[in-house]
């Protein structure tokens, strides 16, 4: 049996292969493991992208869940365009609840040095006769510092292209600015990150 | 006595991109390159809400 979108009611559905547009369909047509689907498809994209952009487990959690909300809502209520893909259009989403954010808390989010240098003040060395598991979790950690220290700008290209999987057009779209523009802030992103890197190797041999 | 001379040949004089420090000159390929080096790093710093998350916002939906 089908409903008058075409899609299977009353029987088990394999969701995995169904698209994003037509999971949206499953579920404005009222089956919610058409949204169970897309979450468990999209939900590390859209949450890492939010966490490393606020640095808080906590207000990650509650953005995440506020930009979902705003989803179900505007599915639910008809006014979605389904012309518009749909992990572009949740990062629009959640993008513009951390920039909400933000302008309430009237701070800054991300500490910005050109040269990389403050990446000393943040960061912590070990012995280089420390265990291997620990100097990997260092990386990490190094690496997530890094990032937070990028300028804005470069800082959510770099989670848009890489986190959210999105492409330059649709990064472009998303914050306003021209491919050119989105490519370049990828590049100084590298870049920024490939110094910060290149004088943290020089500090440990040193 | 032999005399020698230098040619004045432009090849010989510095231009001025000679001046710049190299690593300020990154090709695009090596930033590429740098890329491919970090992003095995990049994605082990990915992440998932948590469940009660997910949960919250599924009852959410139900409950719309």
């Amino acid at each position: 049996m089908a409903n008058s979108k075409g899609f299977s009611v009353g029987k088990p559905m394999n969701l995995q292969s169904y698209n994003d547009q037509d999971l949206v369909k499953v579920y404005i047509t009222g089956n919610e493991n058409g949204l169970q689907e897309l979450l468990r498809r999209h939900k590390s994209k859209i949450y890492t992208s939010i966490y490393l952009l606020v640095k808080d487990q906590y207000l990650a959690e509650d953005i995440f869940q506020d930009a979902f909300i705003k989803v179900i809502n505007t599915l639910r209520s008809g006014r979605y365009n389904e012309e518009g893909k749909f992990l572009p259009w949740v990062m629009r989403i959640a993008h513009n609840l951390v920039i909400d954010y933000f302008r309430k808390e009237k701070r800054t989010p991300i500490i910005t040095s050109s040269d990389g240098m403050d990446v000393f003040n943040m960061l912590h060395f070990y012995d280089e006769s420390a265990e291997d598991r620990m100097l990997r979790d260092q990386t990490h950690k190094d690496l997530k510092a890094m990032i937070h220290l990028l300028p804005d700008e470069q800082k959510e290209v770099l989670l848009m292209r890489h986190y959210a999987d999105l492409s330059f057009k649709e990064i472009a779209d998303l914050t306003d600015v021209s491919i050119n523009t989105a490519l370049g802030r990828m590049r100084y992103a590298l870049s920024n990150l490939r110094k910060m890197l290149k004088t943290k190797e020089m500090t440990y041999k040193g | 006595m032999t005399k020698t001379s230098t040619s004045k040949n432009n090849v010989n004089l510095p231009t001025p991109n000679m001046f710049q420090p190299k690593t300020d000159i990154e090709s695009d390929a090596e930033i590429d390159l740098f890329y491919d080096q970090i992003k095995g790093k990049l994605d082990r710093l990915a992440k998932n809400p948590q469940d009660e998350t997910i949960n919250k916002i599924l009852a959410y939906s139900r409950a719309k």
